[in-house]
């Protein structure tokens, strides 16, 4: 039953007739949630009953849609910015490959050499590519153009270009682990049996079993991979990495950055909660904050994450914000397959800012490099950075 | 136009691909008229444009559950109207709050918690800043830190006076849109009010 008084003076109000008297009487009811649903009946009624044209200021409205697809990824300026329309491109390239309909063909799995960058002009972008290991030690390379479905004992298997893709079995008694290898040069999406993805950067390497059972879910990291789990009451899902650290995880998304040449290990949290255990210290991690283990003694600490950083790899793009260069020169070098030659003596001034798109040949990346102050020189898969 | 429901779930199951033509084809629907509700019940037309702007963010934000929504026009008009009733308790009771003496209202719940997260926003406030342009970041820190004028910001910077104001307002949608979608609407609504006071005075 609709309150006559609050009516009467929201109907005085929005026709901008209300007294002060009114306004102050108004303000009371508005504040006191006694009158939420009323409050919020009157503004679908209001809504529903037709309102007069108001126009928005002009050039707002733009900016206000400007504003919001840039928020994923903070405004840049510049050089940089004329290359962000393709931070999608790989993204949206993963979920149509998802949804799409698929070809099956069926391969035998074959012993492979790994070879995966073979025949690749040095400073080509990464691409979708990968190395299976199956239970049996048998190797399968994965490209981007493969469609292939492997029978692994009662385990399906499917490739679909960039992603691989498990399905239960239900048979969780032939439980055999397999790993997936990204080389240098290379990123890889999987689907795990119980529907959770992961996404693999390059130089990196996941082990997981093809079927789930038990009270818990385990899968190895190195290097670098973003998770959406798949929530499962009383099964939860933890993630080693190198050896001495575990994340636990309930229904949750997260990226976890362990490269054996980074000093820390990095698991930044998204959604959901993790528990990030290192040595004798565990901590619980909220949306938007981030762990960072030590790699030699195991120190843990929590701090505030940008997250837009933490993804940039797998949104496409290499973060130049707060980044330094030896660390930037190092994710070229695995995206790249390329050996980074420091010659700078740490002497390049400029601070960066900005995203690089990952689809860009590495020449290019160092042209964009070249704005900020940072000489630097091509030698087959070598680049060697300059002293000013 | 009757194949409009259809064809609403063709750009819906598109824009959780992260398809931004088609996100800019439903906010070209539907945005005049959530900005003519919004400004409507608030007659703010910078409070309805934020709201707007929440509204949408939040669609973009969550744009992977979209094509599980029956009834996307409905869905969007209660998020704006939650937005919408949101505004106008907290403006209501805020204002309530300064025209009595103090010591005579006991304190918010909102605002306790707008205490406990102050230092994380203060953080979160921060990181937004800094990924303004330089130019932005500037005007700004000279309109809050310093508290110059628009018009002594535009003579500091060598700016005319209207450029300036473009700057502050990009700078403000800009820091709203990082902190938005980054925490939940409740507990930082007291914040926003705030710096949206700063933003009417650096006009």
């Amino acid at each position: 039953m609709l309150n006559e008084r609050l009516l009467y003076l929201m109907d005085r109000y929005v026709q901008q007739q209300q007294t002060e008297g009114e306004m102050a009487e108004l303000r009371l009811m508005l504040g006191d949630e006694q009158y939420e649903d009323q409050v919020k009946m009157l503004i679908d009624q209001y809504s529903a009953q037709g309102l007069p044209t108001y126009k928005m200021r002009e050039g707002t409205s733009t900016e206000i849609l400007e504003t919001i697809l840039g928020t994923a990824a903070p405004a840049t300026q510049g050089v940089v910015r004329s290359i962000r329309p393709f931070r999608y491109i790989w993204w949206a390239a993963a979920v149509v490959v998802l949804c799409g309909a698929g070809i099956y063909i069926w391969q035998r799995p074959a012993r492979v050499e790994v070879a995966a960058t073979a025949g690749r002009q040095p400073g080509t972008p990464g691409s979708n590519k990968a190395i299976l290991t199956l239970a049996d030690g048998a190797e399968v390379a994965l490209d981007d153009k493969g469609n292939q479905q492997i029978q692994q004992g009662t385990t399906a298997i499917h490739q679909q270009n960039g992603l691989l893709q498990y399905h239960e079995s239900g048979d969780a008694a032939s439980v055999s682990y397999n790993t997936l290898y990204v080389p240098r040069g290379g990123q890889f999406q999987l689907v795990l049996p119980d529907g959770s993805k992961v996404w693999l950067n390059a130089a990196s390497r996941l082990k997981y079993p093809t079927a789930f059972s038990g009270d818990s879910r385990v899968v190895e990291l190195q290097g670098e991979a973003y998770f959406e789990v798949a929530q499962r009451a009383g099964q939860p899902f933890s993630v080693k990495v190198n050896n001495r650290e575990i994340v636990e995880v309930l229904g949750t998304s997260f990226n976890i950055m362990s490269y054996s040449d980074e000093n820390k290990s990095v698991t930044t949290l998204v959604t959901g909660i993790v528990k990030v255990i290192s040595g004798g210290s565990q901590q619980k991690l909220r949306p938007g904050q981030q762990a960072l283990v030590n790699r030699h003694n195991g120190t843990m600490t929590v701090l505030p994450a940008d997250i837009d950083r933490a993804l940039a790899w797998k949104t496409g793009f290499f973060e130049l914000d707060n980044t330094d260069l030896p660390t930037l020169m190092r994710q070229l070098s695995r995206w790249y397959d390329v050996e980074i030659i420091d010659q700078s003596e740490g002497n390049t001034a400029e601070a960066f800012g900005g995203r690089i798109s990952r689809t860009l040949n590495l020449r290019d990346v160092l042209h964009v490099l070249e704005q900020y102050g940072v000489h630097s020189r091509i030698e087959s898969n070598k680049v060697i950075i300059l002293a000013q | 136009m009757p194949d409009q429901p259809d064809n609403e779930k063709i750009l819906l199951q598109r824009i959780s691909e992260g398809a931004q033509d088609a996100f800019k084809d439903v906010y070209a629907r539907y945005h005049e008229k959530i900005y003519a509700l919004a400004f409507h019940l608030t007659r703010y037309e910078v409070v309805a444009e934020e709201i707007v702007q929440d509204v949408f963010l939040k669609v973009w934000m969550q744009k992977e559950t979209l094509p599980e929504i029956c009834d996307f026009e409905s869905w969007l008009f209660i998020l704006a109207r939650n937005h919408i009733y949101t505004w106008l308790k907290t403006s209501a009771r805020r204002q309530v709050h300064e025209t009595l003496a103090d010591g005579h209202v006991s304190v918010e719940p909102l605002e306790v918690d707008a205490a406990i997260h102050r230092k994380e926003l203060e953080n979160l406030l921060n990181e937004a800043i800094r990924q303004l342009s330089p130019q932005q970041q500037q005007v700004y820190i000279l309109s809050r830190e310093e508290q110059l004028t628009r018009e002594a910001i535009a003579g500091r910077l060598g700016l005319s006076s209207e450029t300036v104001k473009v700057h502050m307002s990009r700078a403000m949608r800009s820091i709203r849109a990082y902190i938005m979608s980054r925490r939940p609407l409740t507990l930082i609504l007291f914040f926003l009010l705030k710096i949206l006071v700063l933003f009417f005075l650096a006009m």
